[in-house]
C-alpha cells in the first residue's frame, strides 16, 4: 500500500505530456461556465509565467520548464469547488499557487494539468483584537498582514521568507518564523481554516467552523475594504476533533485552503536585532540556543570562509586582484547579509561583499550571527547581559558586538548600496514600523541574494547544492559533525579543496533548530556532481535515521522515502486522501 | 546603452533571468505606503490577474519569447500581455529598494515589444497609428497643422539665440495647449528669454514605449539639430514623457551626451521661487493631491523629480496638500503610460478611476499632476469615478495651469 504511493508518484512525475487540445478545450469550456472566462486561460503566453518560482529553476531538471495546461484564477471557494470537480471528472492533476515564493519548485505544475492561481483571493477578512487572530485569504502577504495589524498594535510572527510570502502558504508548509522559539511554527499558529477538498467539498475547521459572513467584501480588482473586527474567534482545537492539520505540508494535495485564521500577538515592548561575530561554532550555538531556550529570540548564523582573509589582504590595494582571488578561491557563498562598505569604492556589490567578508575573517570572525530578540525591556536586557558574559569569557572582542542600529551604519545595510542608510533608517523609524520593516528588508535581501546566486549557478548547469533540515537545538553540533564526516567520507574534495559554508538557525521553534548546509561544486565536473550528490543523499538518509528531519530536493526526498523512513506517515495520509477522494490530485 | 544593445537578446534574457520571483513587486513596500488598502502598484497585474501580467511572470514570458520556446503566432494573449504594461516602473522601483538588481522590467518590456513588432506581433491596432502618423506628419496624433501656432507672442516662434528652448511636445502642443500657454506664462513672469520652434517634432516617446523603433533615430537627430540651430543652451519641458525620453533615451540613441542642458518646468518653477523671481500670491482654497508622473519620478531614477512639484504646491497660499497613500516611488500609475491609453482604453480608465478614488478617499478636491498625458488619463478616471459615485468629478489640473492661477493669471 505504502509503496504504491511512491510508485504512483513516480509514474505521474514521468508522465507530463501536454494535454490534448480537445480535452483542454472541453475543460476550459466547463471551467468558464462558472468562472468568468477572462479568468480561465489555455494560452501559452499566460501559462509560461508559471514555469518558475523562487527555487531558481522551473522544475527539478534545470533545463526543462514545465508549465500547466490550463490556468484558472478563482474568485471564491465555490469557484475552486468547481475546478476540483471538473479536474476530478477528467482525471487531471491540479496545482495551486498564490505568491509563488517557494524555493523548492512546489508551486510549479510538475504534472501539468490545471494551475489554480489564487491571486484574486486577496482579502484580509478579519482582525480579532480580543481573540488575537487574523483571518486572510491565500494571496495576502506577510507585509500586507502586518500593515493591517499595525494600527491595532498587533504583530504577526513573520517567517524567514520575503515579506511577499503568503501567510496561508507559509503556515501550510510548517512556516518557520523569526519568533517560532516562542510562538511555534506555522502549523501551530493556525487557528482554523476553510479548505476545498479534492472531491469538491468545503470544510471549515477550528475557529472558522462558525464562519461569519465574510463574503461581503469587494473582489473588484484593486479595491479593498477594511477588515471586519472582533469576530470572537477561539483557539485551535477548542471544540473537539480538528482537521486543521490535514492540509499541512500537502502543498495543495489534501485540500486547497481558501481562508485561514492565524494567531497574532500583542506587540512586545522590545524588538531588537543584534549582530555578533564569533570565532567558533560552539560559542555561537551557545548564544542562540540561549535565546531560544528563553523564548526571546531567534538567531541566524552565517559562516565566513577563512580564505576570505586572503582577499581582504588585498582589499585596500587592488580591487581587481581581490576579485580574481575571490573568483578562484571563494566560491562558498555567504547568504543572508548584504554588505555596504563606507567607501563604496568597489566595482560591484559582489566584490565589496567578498571584501567585507575578508575583513571579518581577518579579525578572526568566522561566523556572523544575526540575533533577533523580542520581549519586555527587562527580559531582553537581562539576556543581553548573559550574552555579554558568554562573549567576554571567550576569544571574542566585545567591540565586535553591535546593536543593529549601530552596526548597519558601520558595516552593512540591507537596502541597495546606493541608498543612504541613515535617511532610510530614519524614514523607517519615523514610520513607527522600523522593526518590522527592517527585518522584512533583511529577509527580502536574503531571499534575493540566495536565489540570485542559485539561479546564476543553475544557469551554468550546476553549482551549489543545498541541504537544510531540522534538528533539536541541543543536537546542532552533532548534526554539523555528521555532515562533516559524511562529506569527508563521500566527497573529500569538498572539505579539502572546496569551501563549504553552513548556516544554522538554532532556536527556530520550541522543538527544533534549522540547519542549512551549502556545498559548492565545480559545475563542469561530472565526477564532482556525482560525488556531492551521493554525499548529500547519504547524509540525508543518515540524518533521517538519526532523528534529524531533512527535506530538500524532491528527487532525494523520494529516495529517502522509499527507504521507509517516512512511509507510515504518507501511507496514513493516503488513506485519508482516499476517504476524501483525493487520489486525482498531485501526490504532494 | 544604444538602441541596438537595448534590443539585444542576450541583454534582455539576462535581465529577465535575473528575476528570482521573490514577489515583492506584487505590492508596494509597506514603508512606502500609508495604508495596506492601497498597496497594489502593478496596474496590469491588478486588472488582469494572471501572473504573466505581473513583472515576475512577464519575465518568464520574455524568457520563453527570447528562447523561442513556443510559436508566437499560437498565442492570442501575447499582444495584450506585453502591450498592457504601462511601463510605469513601479515593480522596478520596488525591486531597486530591496536589492540592487539587474532585473529591469521596463527595459525588458520595451525590448520585448520591439522584438515582437519586428516579428509582426503587435503593437495594438491604435498604437500602430502612432507610428504611421509619425512617419507622415512627425506627430502621433496625425495633426498636419503647423507647430506651436498657439503662442500669443509669435516672435517667440523660431527665435534664435534665446536662453531657453521650450520643447512643447505633441500632446501639449496639439491637445493641451492651455498647459503650453501656462508654461509660457511662467517663463514670461520670470523674464526668461525663451523660444519655441515650428520645426520641433515628436520626441520619439510613443514609439519607444510601444516598440516601434524604425523612425526613432531620425526623430531624435532632427530634434537635436533643431535645438542646436536655435542656439539655446537649455531645453525646458512641460511634458514628463518628453522630458524622460530626451534625458534618458536620447543620449543612448545618439551614443553621446546631449549637447544642451535639460530642465522640467516643475524644477524651473521651484528654482525661480527660491530666487524670488516667481511668487505665488493668489490665495486658493483647495485640497490638493499631487500625482507623480512615472516619467518624472521612477523613470528618472536616481534623479526623480519629487520634491519640486510639491514645493510649488506648498507655496500656494491657502492650498492644502494632501498626502496620498501611494506617492513618489509607490505611485499607482494613472494607467495611460506605455501606449496603454490608446491601446486598451477601458483598462486605462479603470486604473485612472482607482487612482482618483484614492485621492477622493483622502479628502482631496483637486488632483494636480505635471504631465499632459496623466491629466488626460486622470480626467477620464475622474469622470468614471464620478459617474459611479454620483459625486461631482474631481478637478484634474496640470501644475503649470495651477501656478498660472496662483500668480494671478486665469
Amino acid at each position: 500500500m505504502e509503496q504504491h504511493v511512491f510508485e504512483e508518484s513516480k509514474k505521474l512525475l514521468a508522465k507530463h505530456e501536454e494535454m490534448e487540445e480537445e480535452l483542454a478545450a472541453k475543460i476550459v469550456s466547463k471551467l468558464s461556465s462558472v468562472i468568468e472566462p477572462r479568468y480561465v486561460s489555455r494560452d501559452w503566453a499566460i501559462r509560461v509565467a508559471y514555469s518558475k518560482d523562487s527555487s531558481g529553476s522551473g522544475s527539478h531538471d534545470v533545463n526543462e520548464y514545465r508549465i500547466p495546461d490550463i490556468v484558472v484564477l478563482p474568485g471564491s471557494a465555490e469557484d475552486i469547488v468547481h475546478v476540483c470537480k471538473v479536474a476530478s471528472e477528467h482525471n487531471v492533476p491540479v496545482h495551486v499557487m498564490s505568491t509563488n515564493v517557494n524555493t523548492a519548485a512546489m508551486a510549479i505544475a510538475l504534472f501539468r494539468g490545471i494551475m489554480i492561481d489564487l491571486k484574486r483571493m486577496n482579502r484580509v477578512l478579519e482582525v480579532d483584537r480580543d481573540g488575537l487572530t487574523l483571518t486572510v485569504e491565500p494571496f495576502v502577504s506577510y507585509a500586507r498582514a502586518q500593515a493591517i495589524l499595525e494600527p491595532y498594535n498587533l504583530r504577526i510572527n513573520v517567517p524567514g521568507a520575503p515579506g511577499s510570502a503568503s501567510v496561508v502558504g507559509n503556515n501550510l508548509y510548517a512556516g518557520f518564523k523569526f519568533f517560532s522559539g516562542r510562538f511555534g511554527y506555522g502549523a501551530m499558529e493556525t487557528v482554523g481554516l476553510e479548505m476545498v477538498l479534492p472531491n469538491g467539498e468545503i470544510v471549515r475547521t477550528g475557529s472558522l467552523v462558525n464562519e461569519p459572513d465574510l463574503k461581503t467584501k469587494s473582489r473588484e480588482p484593486g479595491v479593498r475594504n477594511e477588515p471586519e473586527l472582533d469576530g470572537g474567534r477561539v483557539s485551535v482545537q477548542a471544540w473537539g476533533p480538528d482537521l486543521t492539520g490535514f492540509p499541512h505540508q500537502s502543498v495543495g494535495g489534501n485540500g486547497i485552503v481558501t481562508k485561514m485564521c492565524v494567531k497574532v500577538y500583542r506587540r512586545p515592548e522590545v524588538i531588537k536585532i543584534l549582530c555578533h561575530g564569533f570565532g567558533s561554532i560552539e560559542n555561537s550555538v551557545r548564544v542562540v540556543t540561549e535565546a531560544a531556550e528563553r523564548e526571546i529570540g531567534f538567531g541566524g548564523l552565517i559562516g565566513v570562509p577563512e580564505d576570505n582573509a586572503l582577499a581582504a589582504q588585498h582589499s585596500n590595494k587592488d580591487v581587481e586582484r581581490v576579485e580574481a582571488t575571490i573568483k578562484s578561491k571563494l566560491k562558498a557563498l555567504m547568504t543572508g547579509i548584504k554588505v555596504m562598505t563606507k567607501g563604496r569604492k568597489y566595482k560591484d556589490r559582489e566584490s565589496y561583499q567578498e571584501v567585507f567578508k575578508g575583513f571579518l575573517a581577518l579579525q578572526g570572525i568566522k561566523y556572523v550571527n544575526l540575533l533577533f530578540l523580542m520581549g519586555t525591556e527587562r527580559k531582553v536586557k537581562l539576556d543581553e547581559k548573559r550574552f555579554q558574559d558568554v562573549l567576554e569569557n571567550k576569544e571574542l572582542n566585545t567591540e565586535k558586538i553591535r546593536d543593529a542600529t549601530d552596526y548597519q551604519k558601520h558595516f552593512f545595510w540591507p537596502y541597495s548600496p546606493d541608498a543612504d542608510p541613515e535617511s532610510v533608517y530614519i524614514l523607517m523609524k519615523n514610520s513607527g514600523m522600523e522593526d518590522y520593516r527592517y527585518d522584512w528588508l533583511i529577509r527580502g535581501g536574503k531571499m534575493l541574494e540566495y536565489n540570485e546566486i542559485t539561479a546564476r549557478l543553475m544557469r551554468k548547469k550546476g553549482g551549489l547544492l543545498f541541504k537544510s533540515g531540522r534538528v533539536a537545538p541541543s543536537r546542532v553540533q552533532e548534526c554539523i559533525d555528521l555532515f562533516a564526516t559524511t562529506l569527508e567520507e563521500f566527497y573529500p574534495e569538498a572539505v579539502k579543496e572546496h569551501l563549504w559554508g553552513l548556516m544554522i538557525l538554532p532556536g527556530a521553534g520550541p522543538h527544533f533548530a534549522c540547519v542549512e548546509f551549502v556545498v559548492q561544486i565545480d559545475p563542469t565536473s561530472q565526477r564532482e556532481k556525482d560525488l556531492s550528490s551521493k554525499a548529500l543523499r547519504e547524509f540525508t538518509i543518515r540524518a533521517l535515521n538519526q532523528g534529524f528531519y531533512f527535506f530538500n530536493h524532491p528527487k532525494l526526498e523520494r529516495e529517502v522515502l522509499e527507504r521507509e523512513t517516512m512511509p507510515k506517515l504518507w501511507g496514513l495520509t493516503k488513506k485519508i486522501r482516499d476517504a476524501f477522494g483525493a487520489t486525482r490530485l498531485a501526490p504532494y | 546603452m544604444t538602441l541596438e544593445e537595448k534590443q539585444s537578446r542576450e541583454g534582455l534574457l539576462d535581465a529577465a533571468l535575473s528575476c528570482v520571483h521573490c514577489g515583492l513587486c506584487y505590492h508596494t513596500l509597506p514603508s512606502l505606503t500609508e495604508s495596506e488598502r492601497f498597496s497594489d502598484t502593478c496596474p496590469a497585474g491588478l486588472y488582469f490577474g494572471f501572473d504573466a501580467y505581473y513583472s515576475p511572470g512577464r519575465n518568464e514570458l520574455a524568457r520563453a519569447i527570447l528562447r523561442g520556446e513556443y510559436p508566437l503566432k499560437e498565442s492570442k494573449a501575447i499582444e495584450e500581455i506585453i502591450f498592457s504594461c504601462t511601463t510605469c516602473g513601479a515593480c522596478e522601483a520596488t525591486c531597486r529598494y530591496v536589492n540592487d538588481t539587474n532585473v529591469l522590467p521596463v527595459h525588458v518590456t520595451e525590448g520585448i515589444r520591439a522584438l515582437l513588432v519586428e516579428q509582426g506581433v503587435g503593437p495594438l491596432p491604435s498604437q500602430k497609428k502612432f507610428a504611421e502618423s509619425v512617419k507622415k506628419v512627425d506627430n502621433p496624433y496625425g495633426e498636419s497643422s503647423e507647430r506651436n501656432m498657439w503662442i500669443e507672442d509669435q516672435s517667440r516662434r523660431d527665435k534664435l539665440e534665446s536662453d531657453v528652448f521650450y520643447f512643447v511636445g505633441c500632446t501639449t502642443g496639439y491637445r493641451y495647449q492651455d498647459i503650453a500657454k501656462a508654461t509660457t506664462t511662467v517663463l514670461e513672469t520670470t523674464d526668461t528669454d525663451y523660444s519655441v520652434s515650428s520645426k520641433e517634432i515628436c520626441c520619439g516617446s510613443p514609439l519607444i514605449r510601444t516598440g516601434q523603433l524604425e523612425d526613432v533615430e531620425r526623430l531624435v537627430r532632427e530634434n537635436v539639430k533643431v535645438i542646436q540651430e536655435s542656439g539655446a543652451k537649455t531645453v525646458i519641458f512641460s511634458c514628463a514623457g518628453c522630458y524622460r525620453t530626451v534625458v534618458k533615451d536620447w543620449p543612448r540613441i545618439l551614443g553621446e551626451d546631449l549637447p544642451f542642458e535639460t530642465i522640467h518646468v516643475t524644477q524651473f518653477m521651484a528654482e525661480k521661487m527660491d530666487s524670488g523671481e516667481l511668487e505665488l500670491n493668489e490665495p486658493m482654497d483647495m485640497k490638493i493631491a499631487y500625482h507623480d508622473p512615472c516619467h518624472l519620478g521612477r523613470h528618472m531614477f536616481p534623479n526623480a523629480v519629487y520634491d519640486e512639484p510639491r514645493k510649488v504646491i506648498d507655496s500656494i497660499p491657502g492650498a492644502k496638500r494632501i498626502t496620498l497613500d501611494r506617492e513618489m516611488d509607490a505611485t499607482l500609475c494613472c494607467g495611460s503610460g506605455g501606449g496603454v491609453k490608446a491601446g486598451l482604453p477601458e483598462y486605462a480608465e479603470y486604473i485612472a478611476k482607482l487612482r482618483v478614488s484614492e485621492a477622493r478617499n483622502k479628502g482631496a478636491d483637486t488632483f494636480v499632476t505635471a504631465c499632459p498625458f496623466c491629466v488626460r488619463g486622470l480626467e477620464d478616471g475622474a469622470k468614471k469615478e464620478a459617474s459611479e459615485s454620483g459625486d461631482k468629478p474631481l478637478e484634474v489640473i496640470e501644475l503649470t495651469e495651477l501656478v498660472r492661477r496662483a500668480i494671478g493669471g486665469k
